[in-house]
C-alpha cells in the first residue's frame, strides 16, 4: 500500500527572495539579481483590485453583521421565547437550504452547510438558556454532534468532518468529567484511554477510506490532526498515572497499555505501510515526554539526590531529545531515499 | 487572481533570463536542499527539548546559590552571551545547538540587565544600556529569532528610557519612526552583505513591527491612552499611511486628480485614529502585505485591524441601538469605498 510519491517540482511554488538565496552558486548572479528585482516589483493593478475588493467586501459585511448582532442584543429582553429561538433556527435553515441549492460539489455549498452546522449549536445553546432545561454539558455537545451528523455525512468535506470529530471528543470529555466508575479516576485515565481508542479507530478509517470518501481530504493534514488527537490525550494520561500515587499500578497499566499499543501500531503503519515522518515524530516525542516525566518521578521522589537532581534532569532531557533527533534523522533519510 | 498571488519560481527565473538547462539545475539544487533539511516539526520538537534542558541547567545553577552577587551575575551573563554568539556562528550542530544558542543568548541578556545595579545606573541608563546591548547582539548573534527579539528589545529599551525621561511625545515618535523604518525596508531587494550583516532585514522588520503594534495595544484602554498618548501617534500614523497610499497609487500610474480621492478616506481613518491609532497602523501593515504579497504580514494586519477596530467600536460611548447604527453606516461606507476602488482601478483585461 506504500504510495509512490510523484517527483516534486520545487520551481512550481510561489517565488520568494529566500529561494533565490538558496540558488546562489547554481545560477549566475545576474539572473538572480534580475529575478530579485522582479520579486520586489509591486503587484499588477488586477491583483490590487482583487485584494481591495475582497478586503473591503469582508470588512463591510463584518460591520453590517456586527450591526445586526447589536440590534438583536439591544432588543433581546423585549423578544419572546419563540422569537429568540427562531432567530438561530431561521438562520440555520436558510444556510442549509442555500447550501443545498448551491450543491455539495461547490465550495460555497459546503461552506454554507458548515455554517448551518455551527448555527445548530447556537440554537441548542439558546434553547438551553431560554427554557433552562438543566441538561449536562455533555448532553448538549452529544446532541449537537448527533443532530449534525447527517449533514457532515452529506457534505463529505474534510474541514467539516474534523471539527465534528473534535465535537465528539468534547462530548466524551464532558461525559467523563461527570462520571466516575468504580473510583478509577475515569476522567483522567480510563475515559481518556477510551476516547483515544475511538480516535485511533477514526484515524484508521480516515487512512483507509478518507481519500476516496472525503473532499479536501487528500492531503496528510487530516490523519495528522487525528494522530495528534489520538496520541496527546493518552500521553497526558500516562504522565498523570506516572505522577499519581493512589492505585498507580492499575492506572499506569491501563494508560501505558493503551499508549504502548497505539504507538507500536502507528510506528508500524507510518514506517512500513504509509511512511509519514510527522506521525513518527509524534510517536517519538510522546515516548520522550513520558520518559522525561518518569525520570523526574524517579529522580525527585524515589531518590534523595536533592539539587543535583535538577542537573541530572538536564542531562536526561539532552540524552532523550538527542536520541529522538538521531532516530528521526535516520527515518528522514529512510523515507527520502 | 488571488490577493497574494506570486508568480512561480520557474516563471520568475525564466523571465530573468534562465534557460531550460539552468532551470533544471535549479530544481535539482532545491530538491536536494529540501531533502537534506529536516522538516519544521522535528526542528520545533528538538528545539523545545533544548529549552527544557537549558531551563533545568539554569535552575540548577540558581539553586546552588551562585547568583546572589550582582557581580557574579554580570560576569556569568557576559560569558554565556559570548558562548551564545559563538554557537550561533557555527554552521554545524543542528537544531539543538541553534536553540541552545538562542536560550543562552536570552538568558545572558537577562543576567546582564538584572545585575546593572553594580554600574549604579538609573532606569533611563538601564533602558539605554539594554537598547545598546540588544542592538549589538542584533548584529553579532546570527539566529533570526534572536535577531527578531533583539530588534524588539532595542526599541523597548529606547521606549523605557523615553518614558522615564517624561518627554511625552518622544516614545510616540519612536513608535511612528519604527513603523516608518518597517515600511521603508519593504518592497526592495535586500542588498548582498557578508556576515554578520547579512540576513538582518526580515528579523529587524518583524521585531520592530511586533513591538510597535504591541505598544499600540496600550492605546486600547481609555485611561492608558489619555495618560500617555497625544495626537503625535494618530497624526504620525495617518500621515505614514497617506504617504504609503499615495506612493502605491503613483506606482500604479494613477492620475494626480484620482489620487486626491484618497483624502476623504484618510480623513475618516484620521478621525478613527484619534481614539484607536492602531487602526491606522494595521492598515499600514495590510498595505505592505498586499504590496509584498506576504502572508505573515497579512496575518499581522488582519489580527490587529480586528483588535483595534473592535476596541474602537467597543469604546464608543453610545447605547447599543445607536452603536448598531454607527456600525451599519461604517459597513455601508466600506462597501461604498469598495465601489469607488473598483471604478478607479479598472480590470486590466477590460482596460
Amino acid at each position: 500500500m506504500s504510495d509512490a510519491a510523484p517527483i516534486r517540482d520545487p520551481l512550481a511554488t510561489g517565488a520568494r527572495a529566500s529561494d533565490l538565496e538558496r540558488l546562489r552558486g547554481t545560477l549566475p548572479d545576474a539572473v538572480l539579481e534580475r529575478a530579485a528585482a522582479r520579486l520586489a516589483a509591486p503587484p499588477p493593478v488586477d491583483q490590487w483590485r482583487a485584494a481591495l475588493s475582497l478586503g473591503l467586501a469582508l470588512l463591510g459585511a463584518t460591520l453590517l453583521g456586527a450591526a445586526v448582532i447589536h440590534a438583536v442584543a439591544f432588543n433581546w429582553q423585549a423578544m419572546g421565547h419563540a422569537v429568540r429561538l427562531c432567530l438561530p433556527l431561521v438562520a440555520m435553515t436558510g444556510c442549509a437550504l442555500a447550501g443545498w441549492r448551491l450543491g455539495m460539489e461547490r465550495l460555497g455549498g459546503v461552506i454554507l452547510l458548515s455554517l448551518a452546522c455551527l448555527l445548530a449549536g447556537a440554537a441548542l445553546l439558546v434553547h438551553g438558556q431560554t427554557y433552562q432545561t438543566g441538561a449536562h454539558a455533555w448532553q448538549l455537545f452529544a446532541t449537537w454532534a448527533v443532530l449534525i451528523a447527517p449533514w457532515v455525512w452529506v457534505a463529505r468535506f474534510a474541514p467539516l468532518a474534523l471539527p465534528w470529530v473534535f465535537l465528539v471528543n468534547v462530548a466524551f470529555g464532558a461525559f467523563w468529567e461527570s462520571h466516575d466508575f468504580l473510583g478509577l479516576r475515569t476522567r483522567e485515565v480510563v475515559g481518556t484511554s477510551i476516547t483515544t481508542l475511538a480516535n485511533a479507530a477514526l484515524l484508521l478509517a480516515w487512512e483507509r477510506w478518507g481519500e476516496r470518501f472525503l473532499r479536501a481530504g487528500d492531503g496528510r493534514w487530516g490523519p495528522r490532526v487525528l494522530g495528534l488527537m489520538a496520541v496527546v490525550p493518552v500521553t497526558f494520561a500516562t504522565w498523570w498515572s506516572l505522577l499519581e500515587t493512589d492505585r498507580q499500578a492499575l492506572l499506569l497499566t491501563i494508560s501505558g497499555l493503551t499508549l504502548g499499543a497505539l504507538l507500536l501500531a502507528m510506528h508500524h503503519a507510518y514506517r512500513r505501510v504509509r511512511p509519514d515522518l510527522f506521525q513518527l515524530t509524534v510517536v517519538a516525542f510522546s515516548v520522550v515526554s513520558c520518559l522525561t516525566v518518569g525520570g523526574a518521578r524517579v529522580i525527585f521522589r524515589l531518590t534523595s539526590i536533592g539539587d543535583g537532581g535538577v542537573l541530572l534532569m538536564a542531562v536526561w532531557v539532552v540524552a532523550l531529545v538527542g536520541g529522538a533527533a538521531t532516530w528521526l534523522r535516520a527515518r528522514h533519510r529512510e523515507i527520502s531515499a | 487572481m488571488t490577493p497574494l498571488h506570486r508568480p512561480t519560481l520557474r516563471e520568475t527565473l525564466a523571465a530573468a533570463g534562465a534557460d531550460a538547462e539552468s532551470l533544471e539545475r535549479a530544481a535539482d539544487t532545491l530538491r536536494r536542499a529540501d531533502d537534506a533539511a529536516l522538516p519544521w516539526y522535528i526542528r520545533a520538537a528538538t528545539g523545545f527539548g533544548a529549552w527544557v534542558a537549558a531551563c533545568f541547567f539554569l535552575g540548577f545553577l540558581t539553586l546552588t546559590g551562585l547568583f546572589r552577587e550582582h557581580g557574579v551575575n554580570f560576569v556569568f551573563g557576559a560569558v554565556i552571551l559570548a558562548l551564545a554568539v559563538w554557537l550561533s556562528t557555527r554552521d554545524k550542530g543542528g537544531e539543538f545547538v541553534r536553540q541552545l544558542a538562542l536560550v543562552l543568548g536570552l538568558s545572558g541578556q537577562g543576567f546582564v540587565l538584572a545585575s546593572l545595579e553594580i554600574l549604579k545606573l538609573e532606569i533611563i541608563g538601564i533602558g539605554l544600556f539594554g537598547a545598546a546591548l540588544a542592538a549589538a547582539l542584533l548584529v553579532l548573534h546570527r539566529d533570526p529569532v534572536h535577531r527578531f527579539l533583539c530588534a524588539g528589545g532595542a526599541l523597548t529599551g529606547l521606549l523605557v528610557a523615553a518614558g522615564k525621561a517624561e518627554i511625552a511625545w518622544l516614545g510616540e515618535a519612536l513608535v511612528v519612526a519604527a513603523l516608518a523604518v518597517v515600511v521603508a525596508l519593504g518592497g526592495r531587494p535586500e542588498a548582498r552583505r557578508a556576515p554578520p550583516l547579512s540576513g538582518l532585514r526580515v528579523p529587524v522588520r518583524f521585531g520592530l513591527l511586533a513591538t510597535s503594534l504591541g505598544v499600540l495595544a496600550f492605546s486600547l484602554g481609555k485611561e492608558l491612552r489619555a495618560e500617555w498618548m497625544s495626537p503625535v501617534t494618530s497624526v504620525g500614523l495617518t500621515a505614514l499611511l497617506g504617504v504609503q497610499m499615495f506612493r502605491d497609487m503613483a506606482a500604479l500610474g494613477a492620475a494626480p486628480a484620482r489620487r486626491l480621492l484618497l483624502i476623504p478616506v484618510l480623513l475618516v481613518v484620521g478621525y478613527i485614529a484619534q481614539s484607536a491609532p492602531g487602526v491606522a497602523a494595521a492598515l499600514i501593515v495590510l498595505g505592505m502585505a498586499l504590496r509584498e504579497r506576504d502572508t505573515l504580514l497579512l496575518l499581522f494586519g488582519v489580527v490587529f485591524l480586528a483588535v483595534f477596530l473592535g476596541g474602537f467600536y467597543y469604546e464608543l460611548a453610545l447605547p447599543l441601538w445607536h452603536k448598531a447604527g454607527v456600525l451599519a453606516l461604517s459597513g455601508a461606507f466600506a462597501l461604498a469605498v469598495r465601489g469607488v476602488v473598483l471604478r478607479l482601478l479598472p480590470s486590466e483585461g477590460r482596460a
